[in-house]
């Protein structure tokens, strides 16, 4: 076959093994964790019970609610949630990322004085 | 069903790797794909996978019956047919309800208007179907006698949604065969990382400051708050969109798939018609390849096949006004610039040349940012002294504080880094090894990263899925 990507440079084998073993490492490590440790069901910090796996049915899979549901499931309740939401607030300190707080501020300063 | 979300990555993807890697021979690797393209198409709304597979039934008759006929008259029938099945497909889906509000307006009539939601990449698989069925018809391409071989082509999951617009002779010969060579995994996972990176740490983070200033009330917009949201929001639309390009070219290589580039650091253009040789490259080069050599207006009047090319641009991008008003500010610059002349344009100062570049891409950012009319007339005047909020305000300037690390990484990540570093790299096999693993681990860095953000994140959906 035709190698369209002539310009790439030849990177020695050793390191192209390197690259995707340390990538795929980290992938399967977190496929792993995310798929087999024990999902929370109830979020203390925010005081409310987390979105649980729907049963599945022909109707509600074609009426799309299985799978938004099931996406809202797995978004949702994540194995050790707390700890990464503890962190993304740290980081979020730290570099100076916009909170996630869902407060948005809009109108001139003394409106909001007032 | 979204890349840059958790179900996607850690449920959807491993399966997919695992079983396409197994799977043998490339018939069976080519069944995979389409099953799982499919899957990951009908996730979220079933039912509107058969209009995917009613797009590939009928273009694939084209295409047959193109190569079928040997009279020119019948040929150009069945392109026609196609053409008409095509735009007709976008027609309904995209623009009816746009189109019957404007004439309900204009009349003062009251016709019902459709409320039919958008598919996700109809724009983009249709301008794939129609790429294919005009280069059969021109002769550059044999059709596809083979129904299923076209429908991964059609349906081809990493491209479908987004793009980029791969053309069929792009990928024909490696739809028959193809190998992923240990470089193209290597290149394609870190790609796909880069790109993951990039929408959620990059494109996520500045829309929601985004959202802070365009997205609520613009009356109140100080001068420099109008400019400081727009800037952003052009920041915000690059790593969103060419985020989603590098995971699509990413994923193909993995499957070993070669789709060509659609970004190529469009904000070090130096000019408007510059700019869209980087941007959205695929888009470009369809209008480029397929409308400008059979409008109308013929080769007679260049000047006004630009402009058609440019209103079909904005009308591509969304049943709007704005896109509309966007695609036609942008063909104006574009005339203006062949109007100069390349020579006479290379002749201006280079900083004049960046700073007058710069400048009509926020502002069509701004214009493609605001689907209500009024709110842009609004926002358009904030820009400008006729401004009655002032010049600053307290909340720019905090923000800019408070975000200045995102800016800057930003900023800096619109440059080609990448090149820099890969010259770098040339220069002995010690600084190659050295940049190599720096680049390995700062990749993995980055997908933990990324990860973690993606926990509970509610604002992940690609800008250009709505197109």
């Amino acid at each position: 076959m035709k190698d369209k990507n002539n310009n790439e440079k030849k990177t020695p084998r050793g390191l192209l093994i390197f690259n995707i073993a340390v990538i795929l490492a980290v992938f399967t490590g977190i496929t792993v964790f995310i798929n087999t440790a024990p999902r929370p069901t109830v979020s203390e910090e925010e005081q409310r019970e987390l979105a649980k796996c729907p049963k599945f049915t022909i109707e509600s899979y074609f009426s799309g609610e299985f799978t938004e549901k099931f996406s809202e499931y797995y978004n949702d309740a994540v194995p050790m949630r707390s700890t990464w939401k503890l962190i993304i607030s740290e980081f979020r300190d730290k570099l100076g990322f916009k909170p996630d707080d869902g407060v948005d501020i809009v109108g001139p300063l003394p409106d909001i004085e007032e | 069903m979204i890349f840059s979300s958790l179900i996607f990555l850690y449920l959807f993807l491993p399966i997919c790797l695992v079983v396409y890697l197994i799977a043998r021979p490339i018939q069976v690797k080519n069944a995979v794909l389409i099953i799982l393209s499919l899957a990951f198409y009908a996730w979220g709304e079933p039912t509107r996978i058969v209009f995917l597979i009613l797009s590939a039934v009928v273009n694939y008759f084209v295409g047959v019956g193109i190569g079928a006929f040997k009279k020119e008259k019948y040929q150009k029938l069945c392109l026609i047919g196609g053409l008409i099945f095509n735009i007709g497909m976008i027609g309904v889906f995209k623009y009816s309800g746009f189109i019957m509000r404007n004439i309900n307006a204009i009349f003062s009539a009251d016709l019902p208007v459709p409320d039919i939601v958008i598919m996700a990449g109809i724009s983009f698989y249709t301008f794939q179907v129609i790429s294919y069925i005009v280069d059969c018809y021109w002769g550059k391409i044999e059709p596809q006698k083979n129904f299923f071989k076209l429908l991964l082509y059609v349906c081809l999951f990493p491209q479908l949604i987004a793009g980029p617009i791969v053309r069929y002779e792009t990928i024909a010969a490696e739809i028959d065969s193809r190998k992923t060579t240990l470089n193209d995994f290597s290149v394609g996972l870190t790609r796909f990382v880069v790109g993951l990176s990039k929408k959620v740490i990059l494109a996520d983070q500045l829309y929601r400051i985004v959202e802070d200033f365009l997205g609520s009330s613009v009356d109140v917009l100080t001068i420099s708050g109008s400019w400081y949201g727009v800037i952003l929001y052009s920041l915000y639309i690059y790593f969103d969109f060419s985020g989603y390009s590098d995971i699509a070219i990413g994923l193909g290589r993995i499957f070993g798939f070669h789709f060509n580039e659609n970004f190529n650091h469009p904000y070090l253009c130096k000019d408007i018609t510059e700019f869209w040789q980087r941007w959205h490259i695929s888009l470009g080069s369809f209008f480029r390849d397929y409308l400008l050599p059979i409008t109308f207006f013929g080769k007679r009047n260049k000047y006004l096949s630009l402009f058609l090319v440019w209103l079909c641009t904005g009308i591509w991008h969304g049943a709007n006004w704005n896109y509309i008003i966007w695609g036609i500010y942008y063909g104006l610059f574009i005339l203006l610039e062949t109007f100069i002349g390349k020579k006479r344009m290379n002749k201006i100062p280079l900083v004049i040349r960046h700073i007058y570049s710069k400048l009509v891409i926020i502002i069509g950012f701004g214009i493609f940012y605001f689907e209500d009319i009024g709110k842009l007339g609004t926002f358009l005047r904030n820009l400008t002294p006729f401004n009655p909020n002032g010049w600053s305000g307290y909340f720019e300037q905090a923000s800019l504080m408070s975000n200045a690390f995102l800016i800057i990484a930003a900023v800096v990540c619109t440059f080609p880094l990448m090149n820099f570093f890969g010259k770098l790299a040339e220069k002995n096999n010690t600084a190659k090894a050295v940049i190599s693993v720096s680049g390995t681990l700062i990749c993995a860095c980055l997908l933990a990263f990324s990860s973690i953000l993606l926990v509970d994140s509610t604002r992940n959906a690609f800008l250009y899925w709505r197109f």
